[in-house]
């Protein structure tokens, strides 16, 4: 299966730990999860499934910390129901009320490339070729389908595909670096339930697949 | 990774027999009283565990069984073979003096002992279900005085054998046991030891004594609000899978680090930073020691710990560190209400972090104003001369973080703290060492500028420049004009620093009329004076002039020119007064 290469970076990033998503910590690299979501925010069709191969990291790992004001509630599912109803209850959230300020870990001056491969979820639609013009296509032209991001909706990804090789990671020289066990995607088909592998930060580069295989953890 | 770290650092300290941390299902506990009992469960007597340290009073920390979930609400169970008077006797004193009955925990403690101890062969276990059986809620055993049932904990032991009941072998058995048969139902991966199939933890043990949190604990990872949920997980941890024995470890050993008398402890504002290696050496107290933790009692450690600070301040390894290779963790924890948020993580090695340390102390080294001023300056001490009234509750929280981080990972300083230093110094108008040395470090560090601890006179930077011909007009106003009610530094330090073309000509010419009135008296002296100004003023390009306005980092070599000329005639008057 031929793979696209895509070229993302942004000001921020913060791909959160689960364990410390609520005052945020982020990992120190991009996961899997999220450089599938930048792919699928620029192109996906049900037919499709995105696979991360690779993530090489293009610009040293620094952290910051911001905080920000956000809410502590979720509009209930019923409160809208209702609302769509007629209801009389008018649909609302007071952010004076319901104020939670936030310290977040968050990732500096970020840049990777994305190496990754897409397989075919049923019998349908099976066209190589297509499906990799689109994606090339509309990567170069900086269309999405939503703004990709860089783990939280607020950091923007900036994109651009690459063409021929990948240049080298400054960080190639670097000792290789275990980042410990780190979110690989959720299992939707269980229960919603998180898949965890370890990779290590090898030559500047994310070995996905390798992690996987070491970790015998299937996706 | 911070988990995972802890989860390490547990294991290492589990496997190490000189430390004392308790094992899975235990828990490390002040406890007050010592009730021993007769084979018959008759109470023989009350021994007083607590130690008297001058006016302060010791619980004596005991390693009681403890289940790994908090206990809360007023329906809390009660423990296995300790606990408060509450759940033994049925019955507590408040602070006046009241006398409380709790029928729910009297009942619970027989309920639990029996539970567990029902069919046990074993001496202990006989006797303290006699003696549970024997209790009679409202009755008040002649040995239980006021003391005892204040809600302080007790332990217990059996007449003429040796430790606490809880300690024989056959009472721990069946603890672990039970620990086991009361794992939670849900299983999963468990994200700090990677292991699937793991009993998930619902809730994990509290963090106690972050400075500023709950006093009773407060959580590094929790799910306390609805906004926090995801994939419909509810409010617990299953959002964040750790299976029990992990969560245990973990806070454990975070815990243990956090500990009141800990030395792997220091407070930065209102950040507590904790660290910690593998290293058997003084890599620890060396760290403690150069990031202004709390001083060694111990006079010939704290000199020896100044003395590796001076040496890795030159660039050298102190081998007293242990070995180099070694990886140093630094955690910083900051309390936000109920949680605890991660300030700042670093992993790297002792070497590293001697060496960033000898980095940061050389930016900043310069000749201090009074000998009293500390040679190398603690963060802390930094940024509270950097806060509005010097107040360290005016201390920014952020710029805590990012300057530690700074130091302690060797890059640049956080461009706030320019601008920090700048602003004081515009708002009170004070230069003083810290705030020189802070501005230093930051133009050495970050703008990679050449500067010496001392004045360089051939330093030809418009700001340095016009930062010493401010020392001098300052200089020759205070001699003009002894007493002056609003000095020109009270009146025109911050335009000089930020737009010198307006401000330098009036100062300059004004200063020129106090150089005419020193003259009477000093002539020499006035001459000086005179050829100083007008060596600083032929260095400054003709052509331009004074500048109309100055960047910040301009403003910075202004103000350290200035600092540094002044330190100047101070080093020159002490020669003086010599001769």
């Amino acid at each position: 299966m031929s793979g696209i290469k895509l070229r993302v970076w942004g000001d921020y990033a913060c791909f959160t730990r689960p364990e410390m998503k609520v005052e945020r910590v982020s990992y120190d690299v991009m996961t899997p999860s999220a450089a599938r979501g930048i792919l699928e925010a620029i192109y996906w069709k049900p037919s499709i499934r995105w696979v991360v191969d690779r993530i090489h990291v293009m610009r040293p790992v620094r952290f910051d910390n911001v905080r920000r004001n956000e809410v502590d509630a979720k509009v209930p599912v019923g409160s809208v129901k209702t609302a769509m109803k007629g209801g009389d209850k008018p649909l609302q959230l007071f952010i004076e009320d319901s104020r939670q300020q936030r310290a977040a870990m968050v990732l500096r001056d970020v840049e990777y490339v994305i190496e990754a491969h897409f397989e075919y979820t049923s019998d349908e639609d099976r066209n190589d070729g297509k499906h990799l013009d689109m994606f090339n296509r509309r990567a170069a032209k900086g269309q999405c389908f939503h703004r990709p991001y860089l783990g939280c909706r607020e950091f923007a990804a900036f994109f651009e595909p690459i063409e021929g090789d990948v240049p080298v990671s400054p960080l190639a020289d670097d000792p290789a670096r275990d980042l410990g066990w780190m979110l690989y995607d959720i299992d939707y088909a269980r229960d919603m339930a998180p898949v965890f592998f370890r990779p290590a930060l090898e030559g500047g580069v994310v070995e996905v697949a390798k992690a996987l295989a070491r970790e015998g953890v299937a996706s | 990774m911070i988990l995972q770290a802890l989860n390490g650092y547990y294991e290492r300290l589990l496997a190490d027999s000189s430390s004392a941390i308790p094992e899975f299902g235990f828990s490390v506990e002040s406890v007050a009283h010592c009730v021993i009992l007769a084979k018959n469960g008759d109470v023989v007597g009350v021994h007083d565990l607590r130690e008297r340290d001058g006016n302060r009073v010791v619980l004596k920390k005991v390693v009681v069984p403890k289940p790994p979930k908090e206990r809360s609400g007023t329906k809390a169970p009660a423990y296995f073979l300790w606990d408060k008077s509450k759940y033994v006797i049925g019955c507590d004193v408040d602070p006046k003096g009241n006398r409380q009955f709790h029928t729910f925990a009297f009942d619970d403690f027989a309920k639990r002992q029996f539970g567990l101890l029902e069919g046990v062969e074993d001496m202990g276990a006989k006797a303290f279900s006699e003696f549970a059986k024997k209790r009679k809620l409202g009755d008040i055993p002649s040995w239980a005085n006021d003391d005892v049932m204040s809600g302080r904990f007790m332990v217990f032991q059996l007449d003429g054998e040796p430790g606490f009941l809880h300690e024989r072998e056959g009472l721990r058995r069946i603890w672990l046991q039970h620990l086991e048969k009361e794992a939670p139902e849900d299983v999963g991966q468990c994200l700090i030891t990677g292991l699937s199939g793991q009993a998930i933890a619902y809730t994990h043990p509290q963090i106690k004594n972050v400075q500023g949190a709950n006093t009773a604990g407060a959580a590094l990872v929790s799910f306390n609000a609805t906004a926090f949920e995801s994939y419909n997980k509810g409010k617990g941890n299953l959002n964040a899978p750790v299976s029990e024995r992990a969560a245990f470890a973990y806070t454990t050993a975070l815990n243990h680090l956090l500990a009141p008398e800990s030395p792997r402890k220091l407070r930065v504002g209102d950040t507590t930073v904790v660290f910690w290696t593998e290293a058997r050496g003084e890599a620890e107290r060396f760290f403690n020691f150069a990031m202004g933790g709390r001083h060694a009692e111990d006079d010939s450690l704290a000199r020896r710990l100044e003395g590796y600070l001076s040496a890795v301040t030159k660039g050298k390894y102190p081998e007293e560190l242990g070995d180099s290779r070694t990886p140093f963790y630094v955690l910083g924890l900051s309390p936000n209400a109920a949680r605890l948020s991660v300030r700042f993580w670093h992993v790297g090695t002792v070497g590293d972090m001697a060496a960033h340390l000898g980095e940061h102390y050389r930016a900043l080294a310069l000749q201090r104003r009074f000998d009293s001023d500390p040679e190398h300056p603690s963060p802390w001490h930094l940024l509270k001369e950097l806060a509005p009234q010097r107040d360290s509750k005016n201390m920014s929280p952020l710029l805590f973080g990012q300057f530690v981080r700074s130091v302690v990972q060797g890059l640049a300083y956080p461009q706030t703290l320019l601008s920090a230093a700048i602003g004081r110094i515009r708002a009170d108008k004070e230069v003083n060492y810290l705030r020189a040395a802070v501005i230093k470090a930051f133009l050495v560090r970050n703008r990679k500028q050449e500067i010496p601890m001392t004045l360089d006179t051939t330093n030809t930077d418009i700001g340095y420049r016009l930062g010493r011909l401010f020392a001098i007009v300052e200089r020759i106003q205070e001699e003009a004009v002894p007493g002056a009610n609003a000095t020109v530094k009270d009146r025109f330090f911050a335009s000089a620093a930020a737009t010198p073309a307006r401000t330098f000509p009036i100062i300059v010419k004004n200063a020129q009329h106090g150089l005419a009135k020193i003259r009477k008296d000093k002539p020499g002296w006035a001459i000086n004076l005179d050829k100083a100004i007008q060596e600083i003023v032929g260095g400054i390009d003709a052509a331009t002039g004074f500048p109309a306005s100055m960047p910040s980092d301009k403003q910075s070599m202004f103000i350290l020119g200035y600092y540094q000329q002044r330190q100047d005639f101070y080093t020159k008057k002490e020669k003086n007064t010599e001769d």
